[in-house]
């Protein structure tokens, strides 16, 4: 700031005693004017009755030094505060001429220059020392409110409201009933009121969103610059409600900054009890402009989120779960915890819990998915009619997952088109907390049907080339099976010519000829059962699965292999863990793969002229579920072998066919186990499959 | 052929064990099963047995190496073998080691009895 410029505004400053100086010694307040400089310019009688020193001691002096001024924050500070926000007030420690300690509160405002720069500050001040305890509380409330005032996050406005009252009282003289048409019909009477409604103060808040920073921009003016003719509804309805005396109205708005920014605005007036006719509103203003800025985005990531759901090629439905939700809070309020139990107990719970989950939207796809005309077809139906009775296990592990709060839930499954044709889908179910939070939850089907029908195929293929690969494995049996069936035949045969010579004699003896009689029955039935055994490993029929015990399955091998061990002289030896749980599997599959290994192992120790062929078959249990292992004691297996060993078409065989330990591995892994061979420290190789165990079973239903 | 012979019959199948020692018993002949070729050896029935009938193949000895042990041991008792295997290199080696008859099962019963009085009139 140039020097002449300050010393022309303290000369002015100067000469306000002159002409203020008579005026002021009639208030009976002290009022001082210093210069920024701390200087007195100005010293009223009231101030030399309360301080104690005479105008003339005291023009020129520095106030604060002169009166010993203390405050629990430095004067610096309060100085500077007051330069930056042009007004402070509160209570000092003063002393007094006569050296007495005083308590003074003063309220301090700077007055400015045309150039903003401040030209004096103006001190009204009271001596508290003595207010009763009393009054002291009185102000004290009074004090915590302006801080609250002034501490509140949102910006507060105190509005004269009085000439706008005198306006509205002349409206109901001039028989003015309802108030809302009149408004409606005169905006120009709204845009007066505006004009006229003037405001008292301000907090720093409010300084800070609507001023460039000074308050006395703001304080002494109208709310017109900052009332925008596109909120002046907002300001009709706030004359409404005074009208009807309601406490308070809150309105979404905008209004306009001083540089004529526009914010929106959370806008709250109220008319405190007692007030009314006081002419006084206190005006609250939360700057929204944030909030409406992302609501904005949220409608544009809606949109977003629309195109995309339309888009999408996969069938989408949106579901409406209010009403679930409403079934969800009522089995709560029940107790109703496990809801597994609840429905398995409740079968008819899910039906309900499907008719309370209604389309809310579908995209095209579903529209074609589902066969319908249009979406008008699919939005507000049930889901109900979307699932065949078969695939109701479907939908009680999705519900089950919905009360667990999964966020996903995903199956393969079957659901019917409109017109109840049942087609195979990819069910997935997506309940994350956006879309729970707005009552919905997101579903998409994929038709795969082209998928299943290839999977079945190529199952089907597999289960040809297993059949294919056993009937191999049998050729390899035959002369075991042979030995193995002729064992019965040889004894029925045997015990027939007995019994014809019994019979034969003089004296039957016939106790003898039944006794011969009941074991040709019964190796009869010995050799039925093998014939069935082969049979059923000869048969091609479709995988079945179903709960085995890992160790019958083995032993029911090892009966295959019975006379082919002793053939070669094989001595096998079992070590089947106890209590192990059940498998689901092919029965035949799993026996062919242990029939198929052993062989193979009989067969290399053979080729190898292995002098004391042994085969170690164990079952156990592991980390994945069932292990079995197959050690034998031949020659290992070759390293140039070990890759390979599984793949199709690999043999060692003279004449056989590479199939048998890709079908072992084709049939492991379509049973989610894992199969692999390796070589035992001390020569001999084992093969190794892991078979995951079956779930325990899930409560009837 | 005497009531008073008697016949061992090894074989480590249940039913067609028995179902000899029955066949020998509507002759008129005693005999004696035993389920394997040590069992046998063990029971010290050799000496008194006129006939020895045994099946080739069984898990530990077998039927050709019981022959031979009773060969080596200076035993003349007759030996009928009987197998259910057919292949050419097991009856050729039950062939050379001389039995008495070597059947293969199902064996006809006639031919069972003709090798039987054949073997205990020697």
């Amino acid at each position: 700031m140039p020097e002449g410029h300050r010393a022309e505004s303290v000369d002015t400053a100067r000469k306000l005693p002159d002409l203020l100086g008579p005026l002021l010694d009639g208030v009976a307040e002290s009022v001082i004017v210093r210069a920024p400089s701390g200087h007195v310019l100005l010293w009223n009688k009231a101030s030399e009755a309360l301080y104690g020193y005479s105008r003339e001691a005291m023009l020129g002096r520095h106030l604060h030094d002169s009166l010993n001024a203390h405050h629990p924050t430095t004067l610096e500070r309060l100085e500077q505060h007051l330069l930056e926000q042009g007004h402070w007030e509160g209570e000092l420690k003063r002393t007094l001429a006569s050296g007495e300690d005083r308590r003074i509160e003063v309220r301090w405002t700077v007055q400015r220059g045309p150039e903003g720069q401040p030209v004096a500050v103006i001190e009204y001040g009271r001596d508290i020392t003595r207010l009763s305890d009393a009054e002291l509380e009185t102000r004290l409330q009074a004090h915590r409110y302006r801080n609250l005032f002034q501490a509140m996050a949102a910006a507060f406005w105190e509005l004269d409201f009085s000439e706008v009252r005198k306006m509205l009282a002349g409206l109901a003289h001039a028989g003015v009933k309802d108030f809302r048409a009149w408004f409606e019909a005169h905006p120009e009477f709204i845009d007066s009121a505006i004009a006229v409604t003037r405001v008292v103060d301000v907090n720093d808040k409010t300084v800070m969103l609507f001023g460039n920073g000074r308050r006395e921009d703001l304080v002494g003016g109208t709310v017109a610059p900052f009332w925008p003719r596109e909120s002046r509804d907002v300001y009709a309805e706030s004359l409404l409600a005074s009208i009807h005396r309601l406490p308070s109205l809150s309105r979404e708005t905008r209004l306009s900054t001083l540089d004529g920014r526009l914010i929106d605005a959370l806008f709250t007036v109220c008319w405190p009890s007692g007030h009314h006719g006081r002419g006084t509103v206190l005006v609250g203003v939360i700057d929204i402009s944030d909030r409406v800025a992302a609501e904005r985005e949220v409608r544009t990531s809606e949109l977003r989120y629309r195109n995309l759901f339309q888009a999408m090629s996969t069938a989408l439905f949106q579901i409406d779960t209010s009403r679930q939700r409403e079934l969800s809070a009522s089995l709560a309020a029940r107790g109703i915890e496990d809801i597994a139990a609840y429905v398995d107990s409740e079968p008819e719970f899910l039906v309900i819990y499907m008719d309370a989950m209604r389309v809310g939207d579908v995209n095209e796809a579903a529209v074609r998915i589902m066969g319908a005309k249009d979406r008008s077809e699919l939005i507000g139906q049930p889901v109900t009619r979307f699932w065949p009775r078969s695939s109701y296990p479907v939908v009680r592990r999705s519900l089950v997952a919905s009360f667990r709060q999964d966020v996903t839930f995903e199956e393969e499954t079957l659901n019917c088109r409109l017109d109840g044709s049942e087609f195979n889908t990819l069910f997935t179910l997506n309940a994350s907390p956006e879309l729970r939070a707005r009552n919905m939850v997101l579903v998409g089907l994929t038709d795969i049907t082209e998928r299943v029908a290839a999977q079945k195929a190529l199952r089907q293929l597999q289960s040809e080339f297993a059949h294919a690969s056993r009937l191999s494995m049998l050729g390899e049996l035959t002369a075991s099976i042979a030995h193995e069936v002729n064992q019965p035949l040889a004894a029925i045969a045997t015990n027939g010519a007995a019994g014809a010579r019994w019979l034969s004699r003089r004296e039957p003896d016939l106790d003898e000829v039944r006794a011969i009689n009941a074991n040709m029955v019964s190796d009869a039935k010995r050799a039925a059962d093998i014939i069935a055994r082969i049979r059923a490993m000869a048969s091609n029929k479709a995988s079945e699965r179903q709960r085995l015990s890992p160790n019958t399955v083995v032993e029911e091998a090892v009966r295959f292999l019975h006379h082919e061990l002793l053939a070669h002289e094989v001595d096998l030896r079992l070590e089947l863990a106890e209590d192990l749980p059940a498998i689901e599997a092919d029965r035949v599959q799993l026996q062919q793969i242990v029939v198929n290994l052993a062989l193979n192992a009989m067969q290399e120790m053979k080729r190898a002229g292995c002098p004391s062929p042994r085969l170690h078959l164990a079952t156990l249990a592991c980390d994945d579920g069932l292990r079995f292992e197959m050690e034998d004691s031949g020659p290992g297996i070759p390293l140039e072998h070990q890759e390979r060993l599984f793949q199709s078409f690999f043999t060692t065989k003279a004449n056989g066919l590479g199939m048998g330990l890709s079908i072992c591995r084709t049939i492991i892994e379509a049973h989610c186990g894992r199969i692999w061979a390796e070589n035992v420290a001390n020569g001999g190789a084992r093969f190794i499959f892991t078979l995951p165990f079956a779930r325990t079973p899930s409560r009837p239903g | 052929m005497s009531s008073e012979s008697l016949i061992s019959v090894v074989d480590d199948d249940a039913s067609l064990r028995q179902a000899l020692v029955r066949l020998l018993r509507s002759l008129g002949l005693k005999g004696l099963a035993f389920d394997s070729a040590e069992a046998f050896l063990a029971s010290g029935q050799l000496e008194h047995s006129d006939l020895v009938i045994t099946d080739i193949h069984m898990p530990g000895m077998s039927g050709i190496d019981l022959k031979r042990e009773l060969d080596a041991r200076g035993s003349s008792v007759p030996v009928i073998m009987i197998t259910a295997k057919t292949e050419a290199t097991v009856m050729e080696r039950a062939r050379a080691c001389k039995p008495t008859c070597l059947l293969k099962k199902p064996f006809d019963s006639e031919e069972f009895i003709a090798c039987v009085e054949r073997a205990l009139s020697l």
